[in-house]
């Protein structure tokens, strides 16, 4: 019966624990978060791929082996021009597989692009513009048409 | 007793705290189930019988609640174990000799779980939670499923204490010729995932199981393949991963060679379009290789073209030859390809 005591003790601190807990969790003020406004997004230029992610798993990389399997990763562009209109050129799967026009979801805080191909369905695809390696990235997320399927591509500018 | 056992260590005070409060009302724990009877093979869609043997120990009476007992069947999806295998138990609880039929758990029910696992566990259906506990069993694909069964609602599980229950799974193979482990839950829907010595949730799987006389292609969940493909399902527009490995099935014509994927798409129609190319296998060893491709720009693919699947060859050879080898994944059977599924399940 001992044994049945310790454990309802501990059961009891536990308990006590947990209310003083609960009261200091909720004695904290919401403080508001003071929006600071983002630079506008300019993605006009060529870009290439320089890192290529498979459902979490890495299929290309520029700054690794630049190993090809068949998918030349390496040789792809994507042009995104001053008049909303994209140019791809040497196709890799990508959110759309014909030229077309695109748009971004608004100048602040972007984090959607619209690729609608010639004659296709408008595809929006979650994108990410960080300063990173002392260049602009942009990071594109979409899937193959299959959700499980899960592709993010970093592109770079480039004048090649 | 189990509780004594318990170490309580800092963060886990809480955790430890509520599991030990639950373990006093119910503890309850399978002994581990034993297939004592099932065939090696069956014909395809041919009905057999699994009988499991097993035994509820150490039960205390709940204070609350109506506990079932619950069985997981783990079957290939093609079988639609839903429509096509009937469960029947007999126990001392309902007399022996005395047969309980049941019934599938609804898809909306959710598992119930030990404290220490509700984190891991929560709100997910049974189904869900073999998968995540028990896995796929040893298969090497993911296109077995687990089905739940439960029997009817007991008022108390006490007087079942160490007798045993005879489970009978009575099912219908499906119609292509398979390779599969089979797989078996025994568990309980009250406080059902703990660990240690109370744990009334038990699995056990079978050896390789054989349907022999069905349709083709062979579906091999047990053995490795001399192809691996990544992602295991896609569409048209994934980037598809080929790897080879001889060491698992030497092939005299392949080995320290170029290789290269003789393939060709299969419409949902049945209309079969060859790549115009064949594209050559980057060579890791002399047994080892790997190819990537896109199956839109392979098949030169037009917009509203739907595939069904893709078939593939290894060969030797650049180009069309006779008497090539095309090495599929039957050593027995040389005209059948390697099968990729086009789909999104």
């Amino acid at each position: 019966m001992s044994m049945i005591n310790n454990i309802l003790l501990k059961a009891l601190v536990c308990i006590s624990i947990i209310i003083i807990m609960t009261g200091v969790m909720t004695s904290c003020k919401t403080e508001r978060l003071k929006i600071q406004p983002e630079s506008v997004k300019d993605i006009t230029g060529t870009w290439k791929v320089v890192k290529a992610v498979r459902n979490g798993s890495a299929i290309f990389n520029a700054d690794g082996l630049n190993v090809n399997y068949g998918v030349d990763y390496a040789g792809f562009r994507v042009n995104f021009n001053s008049d909303k209109t994209f140019k791809l050129s040497n196709n890799i799967p990508f959110v759309q597989n014909s030229n077309g026009t695109f748009s971004l979801d608004n100048q602040d805080y972007t984090t959607l692009i619209t690729l609608k191909g010639e004659g296709e369905v408008p595809v929006t695809a979650n994108f990410n513009y960080p300063f990173a390696v002392g260049k602009r990235q942009l990071i594109i997320n979409f899937n193959s048409g299959c959700f499980r399927n899960t592709y993010q591509y970093t592109l770079e500018k480039t004048t090649e | 007793m189990i509780v004594s056992k318990i170490k309580i260590k800092g963060k886990k005070l809480y955790l430890l705290a509520a599991t030990v409060i639950i373990g006093l009302v119910i503890q309850s724990c399978f002994e581990q189930p034993v297939i004592v009877e099932m065939p090696a093979s069956v014909k395809a869609g041919e009905n057999f019988t699994i009988k499991v043997k097993t035994s509820l120990l150490e039960v205390t009476a709940p204070k609350a609640g109506q506990p079932r007992m619950i069985i997981g069947f783990l079957a290939p999806k093609a079988w639609d174990i839903r429509k096509n295998a009937v469960i029947t138990y007999e126990s001392d609880y309902d007399g022996l000799g005395v047969t309980q039929t049941m019934t599938i758990v609804p898809d909306d029910q959710r598992a119930t779980v030990g404290a220490e696992f509700v984190d891991e566990y929560a709100n997910l259906s049974w189904p869900e939670v073999m998968l995540k506990r028990s896995g796929l069993g040893g298969n090497l694909k993911p296109d077995v499923e687990w089905v739940a069964f439960w029997s009817k609602p007991y008022t108390v599980f006490k007087g079942m204490i160490s007798n045993p229950i005879n489970v009978t799974i009575n099912v219908k193979a499906g119609p292509q010729n398979t390779l599969v482990k089979l797989g078996v839950v025994v568990s309980l829907t009250l406080n059902t995932i703990t660990d240690g010595n109370v744990n009334p949730y038990k699995n056990v799987f079978s050896e390789c199981f054989e349907v022999t006389n069905g349709t083709r292609p062979l579906v091999d969940f047990c053995n490795p393949q001399l192809t691996a493909t990544v992602p295991i399902q896609g569409t048209a527009d994934d980037v598809i991963t080929i790897d080879y490995d001889l060491n698992i099935r030497p092939v005299p014509q392949l080995i320290g060679t170029n290789v290269y994927l003789n393939a060709r798409a299969v419409t949902v129609d049945d209309v079969r379009i060859n790549s115009t190319s064949r594209p050559l296998f980057t060579r890791f060893t002399d047994k080892t290789g790997r190819i990537e491709f896109w199956p839109r720009q392979l098949f030169k693919l037009g917009k509203g073209t739907q595939l069904s699947h893709i078939e593939y060859f290894l060969t030797n050879a650049a180009t069309a030859t006779p008497g090539e080898p095309a090495v599929g994944p039957n050593p027995n059977d040389l005209t059948e390809p390697f099968f990729y599924k086009i789909g999104c399940e």
